[in-house]
């Protein structure tokens, strides 16, 4: 183990454990007005006006008429309005906001706010969207030729559905006019994308906008690019309040109906087997955005990219598209459209294995990439692929192999056992050229007079311990005690843009910068000095650029690898499920600090396990989201996987912090795959092509089966 | 309701001068600053606000303030400052179990709670003290082994846990009778537990406060019925040893701890639900319902009871004072609950069965479904078919009643279709016939 792995007290641990540190909600409300957003009943309709409540003094309400910039979201494509304008697009569309000294009373007088509609036809099946916000093709070899010489070609759709962060801490955001400058906290991920955000939709100077992270009770992308709509919001309400503070605090159901979630997908794969071997494989995925674009391209982007799984397939040919429909805006979500797609070709490769004759694992043993091997998009595995050792750790863990053929053999009882298996990777950092072009992340260390170290980051801490790590290193670095080093949540007028807190990449690419940051100020070490030394990114050597417009060349520098066993059992006479345990080994390159990986790890796999079965969120016929609070939207508690064990792989990548590389994302990716391919052997050895799979799927699959129609 | 409520939060005594059916929770955290204790949800399903009343862990969102005069409460902020909490601190830390933070104060109070009942907890006893406790970062591995840690190295602790007496005074009714007269001038609303009542919290209600009186709090038994009285809570109950397996079996699946502890048999019965776990028992062992009022009281059939979707017999000035379930044909049965994950889950499709074999002959046999239909499902009727027949002869009578059930129940669409609800009752009533039957051959 490195000797930077052994696990230290984390810096947030003792604020957070007695209560006193302060999220959004915490404080004080002395003086303090409070929003209520009024939001679209129709999936779809046309705004023909607003009759307004009396309002009783001290109340106002705030629309897109009152927006002094543009009313514009900017978060990739800028086309989420602040208030809706002409029409609304999705049930949950804000339309205006109630403000005022009492929160049950604003929330009173928004339900009053009177919005004539007429209403229009919505879309609301992804298949029938004819609006493709973005449609990518790409591929390498000759995908006609291969299907052409083929033994046989096979045909599957697989679907995934809505999955809903769930973070404890619902969305909240509070912002308030001093003077010329608007300054605005709350729970978020990416201080510097709320800046941009509120920037442009009050129409200031970057310089009079200042963007802070309280304490954020959980994230886990819920947090990347809603928290810029809400802060937008609630900045244009307090631009109009005299000063005075602004707070939005969602409740639980808000939430859950009206906040982005992870992308129902429909992914359709054609394979071609010659001499029992995938030769080529022919892609159309399609992921439902929602009404608005948000973050769908770069979600569409690392999905279609990830679509060719873990295995070296000479001819590929992809095409994705992230399609409108009038539904709530879907967005980042831990994986990030990897989910979908690793759900499609793991499943895939396990039904075809079954069908040629082969146990899937061998079958897919066979196909592994190599280091040298090119990826899906014609870069290169500059790197190790140790996954064929972390299916050993795997096995020995789980007794994969020996459960997997117990219980193939037919079995009849009322309990029915299966277990499946998953491989994985997840790209480390940011998709294609984003660093280079885009974030350009620059990091700072501040050492004071007293030698104590600041760590000036936009790094959030949203449970994933950023906080800790990269204080780690810079003590690491500069052999100072870590209590010596200060590492606050971040603040825009004290620290520099050193990103988002996404993708993976914070500990990886910012951790690296604060690394060489911390050589560089002990070389110009000073007692008694005040010091700043500042560090900005620069891409690798190694890396072939990335053509975004042909989806050629290195999609990411390096990958973070996973396999994960699943083992459960299924009761035949009601249809329910008992995950009997779960099996992971991840290969996050050195982890900074052990525990705190791990529980990365564990907390992953859990949500990937809730991801695959209990985890259903549905809408009705007229586009209405029904599973909106934790009684109806079930996650899981600590009674139903109590068996989770985890085992750290290390492939050191040179150009991460001690050989760090990505770690937050990558335990939930292939989940649903090893959940399923479980289930399957449970029912007798049927293909399931869906996840989440409920009881009552299950009890209807085995009743088929029964029947003798297979399938 | 605006009175005065008297009670000691954190080692002070406090009066509270407001809105009585305000949340706890609200309280808390505006009119006492106390933001340690976080909000989560609302409805009871998160466990991100749960405090200590009286020694047990209760989520304050589900809490009246009238219902806590003279109790005592303790939030992290009281909490933080005794060796208990710094021994769970210095575990959480070694495990780096905190990641999000949010649900941690009340983590802390949970487990707390539960070494206080038990300082040397097994793992399966830790993740069932826990599963109210929502936590999304962690897969809650490192929480567990934290309170195992704190449990090893200081559990000397919480071993001589003094456990908060509950002084009963002040607000609420301190007698049945006072209960009743207030009930049939005021029209309040019986508030067993608040456990369903304050999903939907009212502020404008009038609540009343049943939890103090003890003629409520009683469990004895006659030679004909054990006597379950309206006010004991699932906790209570399953530490009782007149409460028969089956029952016990079925207040085990209900919600998580700060639910069980608050949360009344009279409550489950009293809010007209069909998935009440406790009620549909007491349904199969054809069980009795005492309603009380200042006019009197009557006993009819709890099966009776029920009218129609949340439509239950009470009148206005009643309340339902006990459940009378009668000691024979106990022996015997069977419980299965569908619920969507092994804790916190409301019943899909809920089961509960009795049977008895006497000389060869099958003399009993009672079944009951919950979450079905509006009603549970319990039909003597049907039953009786195989009443009086050998072992043999109910083999082969099993088609037609199970094929007279599937005639009869005629399940609502909900969270999970009306076909599966049935393809599962069929299911379950299957298997307990031919478990039953096989029992009996055995």
């Amino acid at each position: 183990m490195h000797p930077i792995s052994q696990s230290v007290k984390k810096k947030d641990h003792s604020v957070k454990m007695d209560g006193s540190a302060l999220y959004a909600g915490d404080y004080g409300k002395d003086g303090m007005l409070f929003g209520k957003l009024a939001r679209s009943p129709h999936a779809r309709a046309r705004i023909l006006g607003i009759n307004l409540p009396e309002l009783p003094e001290g109340y106002f309400s705030v629309d897109c008429r009152d927006v002094p910039g543009e009313n514009r979201v900017h978060i990739v494509m800028d086309d989420t309005p602040v208030f809706a304008e002409e029409t609304v697009e999705f049930i949950g569309d804000p339309v205006l906001m109630i403000v005022g000294p009492d929160e049950a009373e604003a929330s009173r007088l928004a339900s009053l706010a009177e919005v004539i509609y007429e209403q229009l036809e919505p879309v609301l099946d992804a298949k029938e969207s004819e609006t493709a916000f973005f449609d990518y093709s790409f591929g390498k070899g000759d995908v006609d030729a291969a299907f052409s010489l083929a033994d046989k070609v096979y045909e599957e759709e697989f679907r995934t559905g809505y999955q809903e962060q769930a973070y404890l801490e619902t969305q909240g955001m509070i912002a308030q006019l001093d003077g010329d400058r608007m300054i605005v906290h709350g729970s978020l991920q990416c201080p510097y994308y709320v800046h941009g955000a509120v920037a442009k939709a009050l129409g200031f100077p970057p310089e009079k906008v200042r963007i802070s992270q309280d304490f954020t009770g959980g994230g886990f992308g819920g947090k990347e690019a809603f928290p810029s709509i809400l802060a937008a919001q609630v900045a244009v309400a307090a631009n109009k309040a005299s000063g005075k503070p602004v707070r939005v605090i969602f409740d639980r159901r808000e939430d859950m109906e009206f906040t982005s979630k992870r992308h129902p997908s429909i992914c359709s794969y054609k394979a071609a087997v010659k001499d029992a071997r995938v030769v080529a494989l022919d892609i159309d995925a399609v992921f439902n955005s929602g009404a608005y674009t948000t973050l769908s391209a770069v979600v569409l982007q690392r999905g279609i990219i990830a679509s060719m799984g873990v295995y070296n397939i000479e001819n590929l040919r992809v095409r994705g598209r992230a399609v409108k429909t009038n539904t709530t805006p879907t967005g980042a979500f831990r994986g990030f459209g990897a989910p979908q797609t690793f759900f499609a070709i793991e499943t895939l490769m396990s039904h075809l294995a079954r069908d040629l004759g082969e146990e899937p694992l061998s079958f897919k043993a066979r196909h592994l990439a190599k280091q040298n091997d090119e990826t899906s998009t014609s870069g290169k595995y500059h790197f190790p692929v140790p996954i064929p050792e972390m299916i050993e750790e795997t096995d020995q863990m789980s007794s994969y192999r020996r459960k997997r053929e117990e219980y193939a053999k037919p079995q009849h009882g009322r309990f029915r056992k299966g277990i499946g298996i998953s491989l994985w990777f997840h790209g480390a950092g940011f998709t294609g050229s984003g660093e280079r072009d885009f974030i350009k992340a620059v990091v700072k260390l501040h050492k004071c007079k007293d030698g104590r170290v600041e760590v000036l980051t936009s790094q959030s801490d949203i449970g994933q311990g950023i906080r800790t790590t990269l204080s780690k290193i810079v003590a690491n670095e500069l052999e100072i005690p870590l209590n010596n080093i200060i590492c606050e949540n971040p603040d825009t007028d004290k620290v520099p843009d050193s990103g988002p807190t996404v993708a993976s990449r914070s500990l990886m690419t910012v951790g690296e910068l604060l690394r060489r940051a911390s050589i560089n100020l002990k070389a110009c070490w000073k007692d008694n000095e005040e010091q700043v030394v500042e560090e900005r990114f620069k891409e690798p050597d190694f890396v072939i650029p990335f053509d975004l417009s042909k989806f050629q060349g290195d999609a990411y520098p390096t990958f973070a690898w996973a396999v994960a066993a699943v083992e459960l059992q299924v009761d035949a006479l009601t249809g329910e499920h008992e995950v009997l345990g779960a099996w992971g080994s991840f290969d996050v390159g050195t982890p900074i600090d052990i525990n705190i990986v791990t529980g990365q790890m564990e907390g992953g796999l859990l949500q990937g396990i809730g991801y695959s079965s209990m985890e259903c969120m549905n809408a009705d016929s007229k586009g209405r989201i029904r599973d909106v609070s934790y009684t109806d939207y079930i996650i899981p508690t600590s009674a139903d996987v109590p068996k989770l064990e985890v085992k750290l792989h290390v492939e050191e990548y040179p150009l991460g912090p001690y050989g760090a590389k990505g770690a937050g994302e990558l335990p939930l990716v292939g989940v649903p795959a090893a959940y399923i391919e479980a289930l399957e052997q449970a029912l007798g050895g049927i293909s399931l092509y869906h996840a989440p799979f409920t009881a009552q799927e299950t009890l209807f699959a085995l009743k088929r089966k029964e029947a003798g129609k297979v399938g | 309701m605006a009175e005065v409520t008297t009670f000691t939060l954190n080692g002070s005594t406090s009066s509270y001068k407001g809105n009585q059916s305000a949340r706890l929770l609200d309280v808390l955290r505006d009119e006492y600053k106390l933001t340690g204790v976080k909000c989560g949800c609302k409805e009871g399903e998160c466990g991100a606000c749960a405090v200590i009343k009286d020694g047990k862990l209760i989520n304050s969102c589900m809490v009246a303030m009238g219902s806590i005069a003279g109790s005592e409460i303790t939030t992290i902020e009281g909490y933080k400052k005794t060796d208990r909490f710094a021994a769970l601190d210095r575990a959480f830390a070694k495990t780096s179990a905190v990641q999000c933070g949010y649900c941690m104060p009340a983590m802390a109070l949970a487990i707390e709670c539960l070494l206080s009942e038990n300082h040397a907890p097994s793992e399966e006893e830790i993740r069932r003290g826990i599963s109210g406790n929502l936590c999304r970062c962690t897969g809650y591995n490192a929480i567990v082994k934290a309170a195992m840690l704190a449990a090893e190295e200081s559990g000397e602790l919480w071993q001589n846990s003094v456990k908060a007496a509950k002084a009963a005074f002040g607000f609420t009714p301190k007698n049945l009778d006072e209960a009743l007269e207030i009930r049939a001038a005021r029209n309040a609303i019986p508030y067993g537990g608040g456990t369903d009542l304050m999903i939907k919290a009212d502020p404008d209600a009038d609540y009343l406060f049943l939890e103090n009186i003890e003629e409520l709090k009683r469990v004895y038994e006659d030679l004909e019925f054990i006597h379950f009285s309206a006010g004991c809570t699932f906790s209570e109950l399953l530490k009782n040893s007149l409460a028969p397996g089956i029952l016990k079996e079925a207040l085990k699946g209900i919600a998580a701890p700060a639910i069980r502890n608050f949360g009344t048999i009279g409550g489950n019965i009293a809010n007209g639900s069909a998935k009440a776990d406790s009620a549909l028992v007491f349904i199969a062992a054809d069980s009795k319902i005492k309603l009380q009022s200042v006019r009197g009281e009557r006993v009819i059939p709890l099966k009776s009871f029920y009218l129609g979707r949340k439509r239950t017999a009470l009148e206005k000035d009643e309340i339902a004072t006990e459940v009378l379930m009668p000691k024979k044909w106990l022996n015997c049965c069977s419980y299965h609950k569908v619920g969507a994950r092994k804790a916190l889950a409301i019943s899909r499709i809920s089961f509960a069965g009795f049977f008895s074999v006497e000389k060869g002959k099958i003399a009993h046999n009672a079944v009951a479904f919950g979450a079905v239909e509006d009603v549970f499902i319990r039909r003597p009727d049907l039953d009786e078919m195989l009443l009086g027949l050998t072992l043999e002869e109910a083999k082969k009578a099993k088609p037609k009643y199970l094929k007279a059930y599937e005639d009869a129940i005629n399940p609502t669409e909900g969270r999970v279709s009306a076909s599966y609800r049935k393809a599962v009752c069929l299911n379950l009533l299957g298997e307990f016939i031919d478990s039953m039957l096989k029992r009996e051959y055995s």
